[in-house]
């Protein structure tokens, strides 16, 4: 009887609230907020860093503005764009490790056997992952997972926002989350097997490939925002707490 | 020969049978298209998406050039498409209440303006890249609706973009008043913005800079 009287009145103050959140909201109410309220826990933006993060991100933005920009333009210049296109599915071939090792840590046997049936067939028919045969013929889809989604997945909380130099909007799990991912990535490795400067040079043309393919991009979130800081943070938290929420959805 | 008399049983069975088939071949019918059974929101969403995407594809609006005139297209499609005063009230979140009704009649024009000039002139530059779009299905609930799409691009990307919806004002059609891309809502990424920038400076500064903007 007590807790049916507790569970009444929580029920109760919830509504309460749900109510007052509505009025503070400008009496818009958007029942599928609600609904998504419950569905995923509630976007707590903690930035307690946020001076440091905001000379970071003056940082990054003049850097892309001054250099990567420029640099990306010239190279799309020169190199067409099914090369990119190509170069881009290439790289991100390589990264099998990565998508395997979190498939698996999230329990999706699934998605690591089809990560697996996807490297081998596009590494081999695919022209060591320049074309993408495996969706293309075989509609295996890729299965992305990261390790910032594996701990998100766990219950372990992203917590504050961080923005990394040069990487852009990360929080403090998302930087353990980079660490694991990079030290699954085998072009880490290039450094042991061959030299430091190769390694260097493959991941600087990764970024620079990524960055031609997606020039407009950063451009369009700067003028279709009045803080674009504020905009990517919110973005950041909204888009891992989904991404998290998806990891969920497979495994039922 | 032997077969023969077995006909009219076989017939008979047939004819009984019929009545049952039709019915399982009618339920089978029925939770086939079920799924793709879509609602109203659905089909009003698909059919301004397709009518755009359309009215883009004429040959004599292609190229850089005839940018301007994408974009204006675009932007009339988009009128009656939105609920831009539930969009803007709900951007401006809690701080609407705090305002004059002339300052949110302000707010609207302005605010609608820049999200049509924004959007109008994304959609005019990169609807040559779409595939196609694929709808996922939509819930209503009280006069709201969800319309879940993925937007494949021409590399194979899917971009999955939920439409928030309600009816409007006269109950006729469905308007949108909250876009998600890849599960980051338009609403909260405003109000946020627009939470901070009156925290760190002022409601008359946050209309200044949209001022600056709306041409």
């Amino acid at each position: 009887m007590k807790r049916k009287l507790l569970a009444v009145s929580l029920v109760f103050l919830s509504g309460v609230a749900g109510a007052f959140a509505a009025q503070v909201d400008g009496d818009f109410h958007d029942p599928f907020a609600a609904d998504s309220a419950e569905g995923k826990p509630t976007i707590k933006v903690s930035d307690p860093l946020e001076k440091l993060n905001r000379a970071t991100y003056k940082f990054n933005d003049k850097f892309y503005e001054w250099l990567l920009k420029p640099a990306a333009k010239g190279y799309r210049f020169v190199v067409p764009t099914p090369v990119r296109e190509s170069l881009d599915r290439c790289f991100s071939n390589i990264k099998y490790p990565v998508r395997l090792v979190n498939n698996l840590l999230q329990g999706k046997v699934t998605g690591a056997a089809i990560e697996s049936g996807r490297f081998i067939c596009n590494s081999t028919i695919g022209l060591g992952g320049f074309f993408d045969p495996a969706a293309c013929k075989f509609k295996l889809k890729a299965q992305p997972a990261d390790f910032d989604q594996t701990l998100g997945f766990y219950g372990i909380p992203a917590g504050f926002y961080l923005t990394l130099p040069l990487l852009g909007p990360s929080s403090a799990r998302g930087a353990f989350g980079f660490a694991g991912d990079g030290a699954l990535n085998p072009t880490l490795y290039l450094n042991i097997a061959v030299v430091q400067y190769v390694q260097y040079g493959v991941s600087g043309g990764e970024v620079l490939n990524k960055t031609s393919l997606r020039l407009e991009e950063y451009d369009t979130l700067k003028n279709g925002t009045f803080d674009p800081y504020i905009a990517m943070r919110s973005a950041y938290f909204e888009h891992r707490v989904e991404m998290v929420k998806a990891a969920h959805d497979v495994v039922k | 020969m032997e077969m023969y008399p077995n006909l009219p049983i076989l017939s008979m069975r047939l004819f009984t049978m019929k009545p049952v088939v039709l019915l399982f071949a009618g339920f089978f019918a029925l939770t086939v298209a079920l799924p793709a059974m879509a609602g109203v929101p659905t089909d009003e969403m698909k059919s301004t998406t397709d009518h755009i995407l359309t009215l883009l594809s004429n040959p004599a609006l292609q190229g850089v050039d005839k940018k301007p005139e994408r974009v204006r297209m675009v932007k009339t499609e988009m009128e009656g498409r939105f609920a831009w005063n539930d969009c803007a009230r709900a951007c401006l979140g809690k701080h609407w209440s705090k305002r004059t009704p002339e300052e949110q009649k302000e707010f609207i024009v302005l605010f609608s303006g820049f999200l049509k000039d924004t959007y109008a002139d994304k959609i005019a530059t990169f609807y040559d890249n779409v595939a196609k779009i694929d709808y996922k299905g939509e819930k209503t609930m009280e006069g709201f609706a969800s319309v879940k799409s993925v937007i494949v691009s021409k590399e194979n990307v899917e971009h999955p973009v939920e439409y928030r919806l309600e009816k409007s004002t006269g109950g006729t059609t469905w308007q949108v008043y909250d876009v998600l891309i890849e599960g980051v809502s338009l609403i909260k990424n405003y109000r946020d913005q627009f939470d901070g920038i009156i925290a760190r400076s002022s409601y008359e500064g946050l209309l200044k800079d949209l001022k600056s903007r709306t041409k």
